[in-house]
């Protein structure tokens, strides 16, 4: 349930804004959560402040279970770990990137723990080296030891995203061709359906003011709410038809979008299965934590410490259904979203009858522990860096598809700092 | 000449007003003015081969609390078992293990033979009698399907009761069901039209859960079955006896035909195997090697036919409330992490490798769900598909939650029955389900369950009011006597509802539709409302026999009236034949 933006905004550094409007669900009452206070007091506020911009994304769940609240609480692993952590929602990965670089220069300017920015923001390991390379072209600016570097993982995408799609489609892949499909351009979402459409052949029209009835093509939307109103809508839009010249209506049969967006396609129009989503790629979106090399340098004993407790807490939730409730009211309060019922409901994958009477799946996220994180940057002899693999693949994706946009990226051994994960790994 | 101010601002507004017409109706002027970006053409996008996620990797053997006593259970390889793998961590219960943490180290043992099952659970019982209280040799466990616990219990208890009444197997609880991987496997034109099934050679492993399958999905057309195999009847469905699931998928596969003595004309004909049940991997060879076939029924559609039931000795699990309560408890719990974590399967399905010692964790992983294929033949079926479960749904399973029904005792009751009127001189009679069948434990751990403030959500069959039934299952009518012009049944209706209940229970999976029909006695008017009212009895009365295996968006009612006879209405035994309730099941595909 992370907030994405169009990554070639992010790269060029157009700020965007982003309106989240909750889907309405039918979920049947579930039991009332643990208690969480309004404004629940910091448990460790002598400690420096260090704050954390994220989405809101049910793969951060440990890390809001070891938090406790917006600020790390009392008898939190984050205070037991030493860490005076502020997490703060953000959705728009500008904003995010201005956070980091006003850090940076506050640090250049003698500031040892900067007041003002993020120490760290949080985004999806699969559209991160759009991310990373806008982001650092301005930080080098500052200075080369100044960039942003991934650390480690709290959780991935396990089903919530996904490309929705009539099942004629999901019988037949190539039925797609000449299908409309509503979405945010260059998004996680957008690149679950570039790798569907490279496994089955099928061209992808990468420009949304044309139609090529051989390929999928595509109408662009501000966020993943808005592309499950374009169906819901029946939006249609005039098109230049790439083969004949002339211009034709098409109307949008198809989504990529992710929970609630999937939800209110479901609710409100339904007629869509899920052709294919993170539950099959399973690997391709981890969320990621990216801090500046500097601080995180000189500090690194509140590096560890927070990743450490984000650890603990996912542990907790993999084990006890009541921590997922707990992780969920926390959830609630730090987006500021729905309620601890829908957090905990939609960490899970639902299977649900849509409007039209349909089975569809929706949510799904997993939390990621250290071992995971030990498995996801592949620091056991022999085996594969994933995150890299993941990185790389789908920058690889948008500069291929947006070469204007995209023209080059920073390998993945450049933009990754392991070392905390490796000591945290040999302390094991 | 000098303007003045309105002249001036009206001239502007006309320029202005002629731009934005000009930009407006010819939007791609922007394009000219200010290019934006430059698209390039479609193109197939680069192949995005994510990587593979490692399974978790499983120690052969690490036994995590050794120095408890054993607890020794015998499975079969089959995925409803997932929940009860991840909770035991291996073959033997591992460190950190579910099953550890309440207290059981619990050995999982792969046994595919049920009479060898049995003959472990008599020698337990045996051994017990002679004083162990926890004998070495034999199973404290065995787990089998539900649907066969009838005739598998009553040759145990048979063997049991001789060495004392309370040496007896009951049945304690579950882990999971059967959901899809379990099917009656024929051409096409039997899943078109049912009947097209007259005459038909099956192979399968007679009186076995997958033989079941056929049995009830005849029953519902109404198609006879021929139980002896050594015949073929054309007007029934026919066997070829299998010693296995894999085994009848072969006979398909190899195209194996049989000379069988004709029962309408006593001549000798050679008749080869057009069907098959059996279950995954047995679905997949037929699919994969032949093809063919598709799926003409399945444990999808009758989803509560299916659970997996742990049996164990009544006595020693009376002296052992403990272990009983700590092993179905931590079963459950490895079922509630089945269901939610995908991670929590992929390890699951990891230990099954081990424990079953064959495929490996990706075959039972994948398995676990449905998976649609194409078969070597290009028709698309439908493979594997299990399910697990957690507390919630063993409450659902046994009747102990609000607007649940016995449900293990409606399939236990529904296949002894079908074994008994099939093969009378094997299985004459079998035992009463209320004394085999031992809840309380199960309810002691709702209790533990209630105080630690443990939640668990059943899984139950969702459906929408806007579904509609495009597959057809069967279709069969059903003799409920209603009082001569009203929709209120006769006291004779009671047997044939409860029957009808039954099979709607166990067909969990599908849509219902009850269609009212009237004989041409009254008025057009009057028979179509009577008809309606009918219907809705039927319906009514279902759901408040349970409304959890009868939620809203499940049964849907048609009213018929006088319109549809399928006998003339000029004597009353062709007006009885058309006082009618015809229940349509199926899926909307």
């Amino acid at each position: 349930m992370k907030t994405h933006r169009p990554l070639f905004l992010a790269f060029l550094g157009l700020a965007s804004c982003k309106s989240d409007k909750p889907a309405s669900t039918t979920a049947p009452p579930p039991p009332p959560p643990p208690p969480v206070g309004a404004a629940p007091g910091a448990g460790c506020a002598q400690l420096p402040e260090v704050r954390l911009y994220l989405f809101a994304w049910n793969a951060q769940a440990g890390l809001l279970l070891a938090t406790g609240g917006k600020q790390a609480t009392q008898d939190s692993a984050m205070c037991k770990h030493g860490v005076n952590l502020r997490l703060l929602r953000e959705d728009n990965t500008d904003t995010m990137q201005s956070l980091m670089v006003a850090f940076a220069e506050e640090l250049k300017g003698g500031a040892a723990n900067p007041a003002k920015g993020a120490h760290f923001i949080a985004v999806m390991g699969d559209g991160s080296a759009a991310i990373l390379k806008g982001l650092n072209d301005k930080l080098k600016k500052i200075g080369p030891d100044y960039t942003a570097a991934v650390i480690g993982s709290t959780g991935y995408s396990r089903g919530e995203d996904k490309f929705m799609g009539p099942p004629t489609w999901k019988q037949n892949p190539q039925a797609a061709r000449g299908g409309l499909v509503a979405g945010v351009l260059r998004d996680g979402d957008w690149n679950i359906a570039m790798k569907w459409l490279g496994d089955h052949k099928i061209a992808n029209n990468p420009d949304d003011t044309s139609y090529d009835p051989d390929a999928l093509n595509w109408v662009n939307a501000q966020d993943y709410i808005e592309a499950a109103q374009k169906y819901v809508s029946g939006y249609c839009a005039e098109l230049k038809n790439v083969k004949t010249g002339n211009r034709e209506k098409r109307c949008v049969n198809g989504v990529v979008t992710w929970t609630p967006g999937d939800v209110t396609v479901a609710e409100q129009k339904g007629g869509l299965a899920s052709i294919v989503s993170t539950r099959e790629y399973r690997t391709q979106m981890p969320q990621v934590i990216i801090g500046n090399r500097r601080w995180m340098a000189q500090n690194r004993k509140l590096v560890t410490g927070l990743l450490t407790a984000a650890f603990e807490g996912a542990g907790q939730l993999k084990q006890s259904e009541p921590a997922l409730r707990q992780a969920a009211a926390v959830s609630a309060l730090v987006y500021g979203e729905k309620d601890a019922a829908y957090w905990a409901k939609y960490f899970h994958p639902q299977s649900e009858k849509d409007k039209q009477g349909l089975t569809v799946d929706l949510g799904g996220s997993a939390v990621s522990d250290l071992g995971d994180n030990i498995e996801l940057f592949g620091l056991k002899p022999g085996t594969q860096n994933l995150f890299a693999a993941v990185y790389t693949v789908f920058a690889n994706m948008v500069k291929s598809q947006y070469p204007e946009l995209l023209p080059q990226y920073e390998p993945a051994s450049e933009v990754v700092d392991l070392s905390y994960l490796q000591e945290l790994a040999s302390a094991k | 000449m000098r303007l003045t101010v309105t002249a001036k601002i009206f001239i502007a507004l006309i320029i202005v007003g002629v731009v934005v017409a000009t930009f407006h109706y010819n939007p791609q002027l922007w394009n000219k003015i200010a290019p934006g970006a430059q698209h390039q053409g479609s193109n197939i996008p680069p192949p995005a081969n994510l990587p593979d996620q490692p399974f978790p990797t499983v120690p052969e053997a690490q036994a995590g609390c050794a120095s408890l006593p054993e607890v020794r259970f015998y499975v079969w390889a089959w995925n409803a078992q997932m929940g009860l793998m991840l909770a035991t961590g291996g073959k033997q219960a591992t460190p950190d293990s579910l099953m550890c943490r309440h207290g059981v180290n619990l050995r999982l043992i792969r046994e595919d033979n049920t009479d060898n099952m049995q003959s472990l659970m008599v020698a337990f019982a045996e051994e017990l009698k002679n004083g162990t209280a926890n004998p070495a040799k034999g199973a404290h466990f065995v787990g089998i399907m539900g649907d066969g616990s009838a005739t598998f219990l009553k040759a145990l208890n048979d063997k049991l009761k001789k060495i004392g009444p309370e040496y007896t197997a009951m049945v304690v609880g579950s882990s999971g069901y059967s959901r899809g991987e379990d099917k009656l496997m024929g051409p096409p034109a039997w899943k078109q039209n049912p009947q097209a099934a007259r005459g038909g050679l099956v192979a399968g492993v007679l009186r076995d859960g997958d033989w079941n399958i056929a049995m009830k999905w005849l029953g519902d057309n109404k198609i006879p079955n021929n139980p002896d195999e050594s015949s073929w009847d054309p007007d029934a469905l026919n066997w070829v006896n299998a010693s296995d699931y894999v085994e009848a998928a072969q006979k398909y596969v190899s195209g194996f035909c049989t000379d069988l003595k004709n029962t309408k004309s006593g001549q000798k004909e050679k008749h080869c195997v057009n069907g098959v049940v059996t279950w995954t991997p047995g679905d997949v060879t037929a699919a994969e090697k032949k093809g063919g076939l598709v799926g003409i029924v399945s444990t999808r559609e009758y989803r509560s036919q299916m659970p997996h039931v742990v049996i164990g000795n009544k006595k020693w699990m009376a002296a052992h409330r403990k272990l009983v309560v700590g092993l179905l408890a931590a079963t459950f719990e490895g079922g509630d992490q089945v269901k939610q974590s995908d991670d929590a399967l992929r390890k699951a399905a990891a230990i099954s490798a081990v424990v079953y010692g064959e495929k490996d964790p990706g075959y039972w992983y994948k398995y676990f769900r449905v998976q649609t294929e194409k078969d070597a033949q290009g028709l698309t079926v439908d493979l594997g598909g299990s399910a697990v479960n957690n507390l919630a749904d063993n409450l659902q399973l046994f009747g102990l939650a609000p607007g649940s029904t016995n449900l293990f005792a409606a399939t236990y009751t529904v296949f002894g029955n079908i074994v008994k009127s099939q093969y009378p001189n094997l299985v004459p009679s079998f035992y009463p389900v209320a004394e085999v069948l031992d809840t309380s434990y199960v309810k002691e751990v709702a209790t533990g369950a209630q105080a630690g403030g443990h939640i668990s959500e059943p899984d139950l069959a969702k459906f929408s009011p806007q579904e509609k039934i495009k597959d057809v299952v069967s279709r069969r009518s059903w003799d409920i006597q209603f009082a001569t012009g009203s929709a209120k049944f006769t006291p004779q209706a009671s047997a044939e509802l409860k029957q009808l209940f039954s099979d709607l229970v166990v067909a969990g999976g599908t849509l219902v539709e009850i269609h009212g029909h009237t004989d041409n006695q009254g008025t057009a008017d009057h028979n179509q409302k009577l008809s309606e009212e009918r219907a809705f009895a039927v319906k009514q009365w279902l759901e408040s026999q349970s409304a959890s295996n009868f939620p809203e968006g499940r049964v849907k009612v048609f009213a018929h009236g006088m319109t549809q006879p399928v006998a003339p209405n000029t004597s009353a035994e062709g007006r009885a034949k058309n006082r009618r309730v015809e229940i349509v099941l199926g899926t909307s595909g």
